[in-house]
């Protein structure tokens, strides 16, 4: 008598992956639309960043559509949502990279800090830690 | 009355966009040049004999008259021009992800070059329903009232 369960739980999925699909599909507009309009701070850049904005969208979209796993495909939408976000606010397309050298935190630290390098990178440079 | 003719004479031989300055709005000639040339009946047949039929009509701020078959040409054109479809393949019922071999971002890319094509949103309710050409074209048509 689990089958109803069973048949609840896919059905959520589905609708929950259709809500996410079309937030992923609005977001890709949006970008793209911010492409089309965008105007650099220094206006001979302007070509440079929108050829940018699209060719990114198109590379990180593409190289992630194959993904099925709800929360990842969430994290990569807060991603985008956030990068779209701080793009507009700071006038500038190019993502704000974090840079920690190697050996910052070192054994003395505890393994409890090693670990935590790896997760408390930010979300919004997702994709360049992960180059694929 | 005199003057009136010999400016108006002028006409065939001076641009008519130089010639707009000097005639005056009353007359019944009124037509101002550019884009489109249609035939247009001019009333004072009898004081302008050597005046060519057809005139052209300047449009302010309308847009082009549109026809089914206008909108089913700037549909396709713009598909051809997309680099990820081929035009051999390309007919008004081939179906974007299954004959075309689109993905639904490429799809998303289709329906924003058709709003910047015919100047309107589609929002995305409608954008999804949108598979085939013909469906993009019954759309247009649609939104601009045209039931040729």
């Amino acid at each position: 008598m689990h089958y109803p369960a069973v048949v609840d739980v896919v059905w959520n999925l589905q609708l929950m992956a259709n809500g996410v699909r079309i937030r992923v599909l609005s977001l890709y507009r949006r970008i793209l639309r911010t492409g089309q309009s965008w105007e650099a701070e220094n206006p001979e850049e302007t070509e440079a960043e929108k050829l940018f904005i699209r060719s990114e969208a198109r590379e990180v979209f593409r190289a992630n559509k194959h993904l099925l796993d709800a929360e990842k495909i969430l994290e990569h939408l807060t991603e985008g949502e956030t990068r779209l976000e701080m793009a507009l606010h700071y006038k500038t397309p190019y993502p704000r990279p974090v840079n920690m050298p190697p050996n910052t935190i070192t054994k003395a630290w505890g393994s409890a800090n090693l670990r935590r390098q790896h997760t408390s990178r930010p979300v919004y440079i997702k994709s360049l830690d992960t180059p694929s | 009355m005199a003057s009136l003719g010999r400016c108006v004479r002028l006409i065939t031989r001076v641009r008519p966009s130089l010639a707009l300055a000097s005639i005056p709005r009353a007359t019944t000639i009124g037509c101002l040049h550019t884009l489109n040339t249609r035939e247009c009946t001019v009333n004072n047949k009898s004081l302008l004999p050597t005046l060519n039929k057809t005139c052209s009509v300047r449009n302010y701020s309308a847009k082009e008259p549109l026809t089914l078959d206008m909108i089913q040409q700037r549909v396709l054109l713009v598909l051809k021009l997309y680099d990820k479809i081929s035009p051999e393949k390309l007919t008004m019922d081939s179906h974007f992800m299954q004959d075309l071999g689109l993905d639904s971002l490429d799809h998303v890319e289709v329906i924003m070059a058709m709003e910047d094509e015919f100047g309107f949103e589609i929002p995305d309710g409608d954008a999804e329903k949108l598979l085939r050409p013909a469906d993009i074209i019954r759309y247009v048509a649609d939104k601009e009232d045209i039931y040729d």
